[in-house]
C-alpha cells in the first residue's frame, strides 16, 4: 500500500485506510508496546493509540515516516503509563515491596524458542529480559530487532540521536551482563 | 577496540565475521540468542476482536459529528414546536364589569351553558335521561347554585367570570 494515499484516506477519514493502517501495524506497534510495558495494558494501548492516530492525524505533515509517527505516539502512551506506574509504586513502597510490573507471558513455542531452551532455563531467560529496564528494553526492540535507523529512533523517543547510540550501547552492554549472571556469557561458555 | 565496542559495531555496521576472535563470536552468540528469545516472547499478534474493537471504536468517533448534528436538529425543532404550542394556548383571565344587573347577567351565562350543567347534575348521575330532567327544576338548581353571590353582588363585589371551550 502505497503511503501517500493511505495517509489521504487516514485523513479524509476512510475507514478502508484504518483497516489498512491496522493490519500493517498493529502487530509490529503490540510487539513494541509489549517490549516496553510487559504484557499490561498492550491493547488498552494499542487502543488508544489508533484513536489519538483517528484524531491527530491532520497534524501529521508527512515530515518523517508513517511509521515513526505511530510508534512515536504508541511510545508517547507507553510512558505516560511507566510514569503513572513510577507514582503507584512510589505510593506503595510503604505497604508493598519489590512490586514488579513487568510481567512477560510464556513463549510461543516455536523452533527458535526451543533452540534457545536448549541452552538456557526458561526461568533464567525470563529474569534476563524482565530485570532490563523498560528505555533498554525499547531501544533494544526497536534497534536490534525491528532494525530501525538510529534518527527513526531519535524521533520516536525525542531524543538526540548520539543520545539514542549511548543509550543503546549500554543497554546491549547491560543484557550482556545480564547473561553472563545468569551463565551464558564469554566467561562461562 | 574492545570486545564490546567490536560487538556493537558489528549490531549496527556488521562487521565481517572475520574479523571478531573467537571470544568476541561466542559473546555475540548469546547476545543473538538472547534477542530471538526477546523477540519470541514481545511477539505480539492481535485477535480478529481487537481489530473488531478498534475500527469499532474509529466507526464511532466517525459517525459522532452526523450524531450530535441530528441531535442539534432535534433540539431546534422541539423548541420550534414549544414555543408555537404555550404562544398560541394561553388561557386569558379578565375582569369584567357585570353591572348594571350582574346576578341576572352571571345568570344568563349560566343558562347560556345549558348541556355543560345537565352532564353534570344529580340526576343524570343517577341514570336519568335528558327528557326526564324538566327545564324549571334545572333553572331552580341554577339560581340556588349561584345564590350564595346574590349579597355580594349587592354589596358591589366585583365578578371574574372565566369562560373555556374546555
Amino acid at each position: 500500500m502505497d503511503e501517500e494515499r493511505l495517509v489521504k484516506g487516514l485523513k479524509k477519514k476512510q475507514m478502508w485506510a484504518y483497516e489498512v493502517l491496522y493490519n500493517e501495524y498493529a502487530p509490529r506497534l503490540g510487539s513494541v508496546i509489549k517490549s516496553y510495558l510487559g504484557t499490561d495494558d498492550v491493547e488498552d494501548v494499542l487502543q488508544e493509540a489508533f484513536i489519538k492516530v483517528y484524531r491527530n492525524i491532520k497534524k501529521f505533515r508527512g515530515d518523517s515516516k508513517l511509521s515513526t509517527w505511530l510508534y512515536r505516539i504508541a511510545v508517547n502512551i507507553c510512558k505516560d503509563i511507566i510514569s503513572k506506574r513510577a507514582k503507584k509504586k512510589e505510593y506503595l513502597t510503604d505497604f508493598q515491596e519489590n512490586d514488579d510490573y513487568a510481567t512477560f507471558e510464556p513463549p510461543a513455542s516455536t523452533n527458535v524458542f526451543r533452540e534457545v531452551m536448549d541452552e538456557l532455563s526458561l526461568e533464567e531467560l525470563m529474569n534476563v529480559v524482565e530485570k532490563l529496564a523498560e528505555d533498554d528494553r525499547l531501544l533494544i526492540r526497536l534497534r536490534d530487532i525491528d532494525g530501525m535507523s538510529y534518527e527513526d529512533i531519535a524521533r520516536i523517543i525525542d531524543k538526540p540521536v548520539g543520545t539514542v547510540k549511548s543509550r543503546l550501547h549500554y543497554a546491549r552492554k547491560r543484557l550482556k551482563e545480564l547473561l553472563e549472571e545468569v551463565g551464558y556469557g564469554e566467561h562461562s561458555r | 577496540m574492545s570486545t564490546r565496542d567490536k560487538i556493537n559495531e558489528y549490531l549496527d555496521e556488521g562487521l565481517p565475521g572475520g574479523e571478531l576472535s573467537e571470544t568476541d563470536r561466542k559473546d555475540l552468540k548469546g547476545y543473538l540468542t538472547a534477542l530471538a528469545l526477546f523477540r519470541e516472547r514481545t511477539n505480539y499478534k492481535p485477535s480478529k476482536d481487537m481489530k473488531n474493537s478498534v475500527l469499532k471504536k474509529v466507526r464511532k468517533a466517525n459517525l459522532l459529528p452526523y450524531r450530535l448534528g441530528v441531535l442539534a436538529v432535534a433540539c431546534v425543532l422541539m423548541f420550534v414546536v414549544s414555543f408555537d404550542f404555550f404562544s398560541s394556548n394561553v388561557i386569558e383571565i379578565r375582569s369584567r364589569d357585570i353591572s348594571p344587573d350582574p346576578f341576572e347577567q352571571l345568570l344568563m351565562l349560566q343558562r347560556s351553558s345549558g348541556p355543560l350543567v345537565y352532564s353534570f347534575s344529580p340526576e343524570m348521575a343517577e341514570g336519568a335521561t335528558d327528557e326526564a330532567v324538566s327545564p324549571i327544576s334545572i333553572e331552580d338548581r341554577l339560581l340556588r347554585s349561584v345564590e350564595f353571590l346574590r349579597d355580594d353582588v349587592k354589596a358591589g363585589a366585583d365578578l371574574a367570570v372565566v369562560s373555556s371551550t374546555y
